[in-house]
């Protein structure tokens, strides 16, 4: 099963990035308006402060999604979903077909121009999500679990 | 055919807006007084703010009264349906075969308008913190509702029992008796941990007053006084807590009562807010057995129970709250448990946590990096000032919270690599979490909906992981953790969900 599993689609990293980056943007400018406005004798520590904050930030926005992205895959067959991801904590998730009650399909602006989808899944009680899969992966993806989860009903109802 | 809600209601609002009103009045007001010499500043401006205060009285009347209006419920063979709001109208309907849990709840002041809220929630986790149904009543036509409901209930179940018209509860068994003994005890337990607290933080406060004697070289005298303040602060906020807890525990559970008949649940509490809260049993998806380090060195616990809809939102923690027993002995938690819910007796602990140091490493590691970043942060400007003492006093003092942080990880962590457990049977599965805060829950193996596995790439190599339980429950409550397991534990867990 675990040569089954799926990455996401490459494209979600650039969504990422952009997201990082509208993140960092703000705090680059309060930086640079604090140095033009602020007192001088109070410059260069503010600079050495500011610099650090940007570069922990820096890490954050756009060091933290290739890593996010090298560890997420996913998985589904007609019994379950698997789930792959995190950086330092991992967490593996699986969620039984049986157990979805709604399949929903989103697309933000800035993923519905580079064509990427996400899909939730609902069960009852907790929303799982795969984020960044192209929008033919998506369908196929829910259009798959709306027959496997058809059939596990009509299978239990029949036991 | 369509019913209003009850006219009562519309009075009651228009007298609780009185109140909100007077408060706004005052609020404004108060922006009006002088601080220096507590006299008016505008004389004129308390008529504004009574001409608002009355505008938005003739506001709030109206909302209250479009209320009413537009507020309608009716049932018919299949289900109840509501319709409410004023601007955003909702519509709900309900079939009765979906139903969770039919609540009662009628405040004091609705029980001198002689008005009570029903509450029928379903199984829907998503609404479970708003009530889908909600009907305002006279009292008695609450009751009857409640009996009408139930009665609908039982047909849709094919219980083929015919529902008792009796009114009163009493002549069913009470199942657990709430004594004043036992209200009193459960006050005592509930605020000894905040008493416990509230010492050491007074020791604390005590400590940093001493040092910073002999640092600062402060007048003695001065620290003596700040040091009874704080002393004379604790013992009285102590006194305050004590005293109010036990009024609450005897108002909130005032005549508690449990009763069971056929497969349906009935609680009974309350004098301010009365509580009557009925559900089946098979809408029960957990139960969760409550200790703090209190309770647990003198051998008591709190049961609550997971049923969709049923409890209330607690505010601070921002959890439901569902509670069956209140207080009990450890003891007799199998015996409670045997009479409301057999299924869900805890079974005694298959596998424990691995690892002590995997359940305090990053618990330690964590707040370490976020107090030398902060503290590496002031240092930049401190040192730039030149300012030596300071930057002595803030390290001393980051390198104290860290050391009491400290302390408090390891005492929780050692406890919780004691507590920490799970037991997977065929049907249930039991988990122990907690350190200072232990609670076993017994969730049946249905009502699993998902398994996380969390784990660190160290973790993994040794073997190690936590694990993370989505059951059918409330949208706050329905996960439940279990710390440093072993990894082998997975496939077992894996094997015993529904697919």
């Amino acid at each position: 099963m675990e040569n089954k599993f799926k990455s996401l689609d490459k494209k979600i990293l650039k969504v990422w990035l952009i997201v990082g980056g509208i993140c960092f943007l703000p705090f680059l400018c309060v930086l640079v308006i604090l140095a033009l406005l602020i007192d001088p004798q109070y410059l260069v520590p503010t600079l050495i402060t500011g610099i650090l904050v940007l570069i922990l930030l820096g890490l954050l926005c756009f060091g933290y999604p290739a890593l996010k992205y090298h560890y997420y895959s996913y998985y589904y067959d007609e019994r379950r979903i698997c789930i792959n991801k995190g950086v330092i904590f991992r967490t593996k998730i699986v969620i039984p077909v049986c157990q979805i009650q709604d399949l929903h399909l989103y697309q933000g602006p800035i993923m519905l121009i580079l064509k990427l989808s996400g899909v939730e899944i609902s069960t009852a009680g907790s929303n799982y999500v795969i984020n960044g899969i192209s929008n033919e992966d998506a369908s196929k993806m829910i259009k798959e679990l709306e027959e496997d989860l058809y059939q596990r009903i009509k299978e239990s109802l029949d036991e | 055919m369509n019913k209003t809600y009850s006219k009562k209601h519309f009075y009651y609002r228009l007298f609780i807006n009185i109140f909100i009103c007077i408060f706004i009045f005052f609020a404004l007001n108060s922006y009006n007084i002088s601080e220096e010499t507590g006299e008016m500043i505008n004389p004129d401006m308390p008529k504004v703010f009574l001409l608002i205060s009355l505008g938005i009285y003739i506001v709030l009347g109206v909302y209250s009264y479009l209320f009413y209006k537009t507020s309608k419920y009716s049932y018919n063979e299949r289900g109840i349906t509501c319709q409410r709001g004023v601007f955003f109208k909702r519509k709900s309907f309900l079939e009765y075969h979906k139903i969770h849990s039919v609540n009662k709840k009628q405040g004091i002041i609705q029980q001198i308008f002689k008005i009570a809220y029903l509450v029928v929630d379903s199984g829907s986790t998503n609404t479970a913190h708003t009530a889908e149904i909600l009907i305002i009543e006279d009292g008695n036509v609450v009751e009857e509702l409640m009996k009408e409901f139930k009665k609908r209930q039982n047909q849709v179940f094919n219980d083929n029992v015919v529902v008792s018209n009796e009114e009163t509860p009493s002549k069913k068994e009470n199942l657990f008796k709430f004594t004043s003994k036992r209200k009193i005890l459960y006050s005592l337990l509930n605020s000894l941990l905040g008493i416990v607290i509230l010492l050491i933080l007074s020791v604390i406060g005590i400590s940093v007053c001493s040092i910073l004697v002999g640092i600062l070289k402060t007048n003695t005298f001065d620290i003596l006084i700040v040091a009874i303040y704080i002393i004379l602060g604790a013992f009285g906020i102590a006194i305050f807590t004590l005293i109010g807890t036990i009024l609450f525990s005897f108002i909130e559970f005032y005549n508690y009562r449990i009763y069971k008949e056929n497969n349906t649940i009935d609680v009974n509490y309350g004098l301010l807010v009365k509580n009557h809260n009925n559900f089946k049993i098979e809408r029960v998806k957990g139960v969760r057995i409550k200790q703090n380090i209190i309770k647990r060195i003198f051998g008591f616990v709190s049961i609550d129970v997971e049923v969709i809809g049923y409890g209330n939102i607690d505010g601070q923690n921002n959890r439901v709250t569902s509670v069956l027993i209140p207080l009990c002995k450890a003891s007799e938690v199998n015996h409670y448990l045997e009479l409301i819910l057999p299924k869900y007796i805890p079974q005694e602990k298959e596998h424990r946590s691995t690892s002590y140091f995997a359940l305090y490493s990053w618990s330690l590691l964590i707040p370490l990096i976020v107090f030398v970043i902060l503290g590496g942060f002031a240092s930049i400007w401190l040192i730039f000032f030149n300012l030596y003492m300071p930057l002595l006093l803030t390290w001393l003092g980051i390198s104290i919270l860290y050391l009491v942080v400290t302390i408090f990880i390891l005492v929780d962590r050692r406890l919780q690599f004691s507590n920490e457990g799970i037991t997977i049977c065929e049907d249930k599965i039991t988990l122990v979490h907690g350190g200072f805060n232990k609670t076993t829950t017994v969730i049946l193996v249905k009502n699993i909906i998902g398994i996380d596995e969390r784990t660190t790439p160290l973790r993994q190599k040794n073997g190690i992981s936590s694990y993370a339980i989505h059951f059918r429950s409330n949208a706050m409550t329905n996960t439940i953790f279990v710390d440093i397991l072993s990894s082998e534990i997975k496939d077992k867990l894996l094997s015993v969900i529904k697919y």
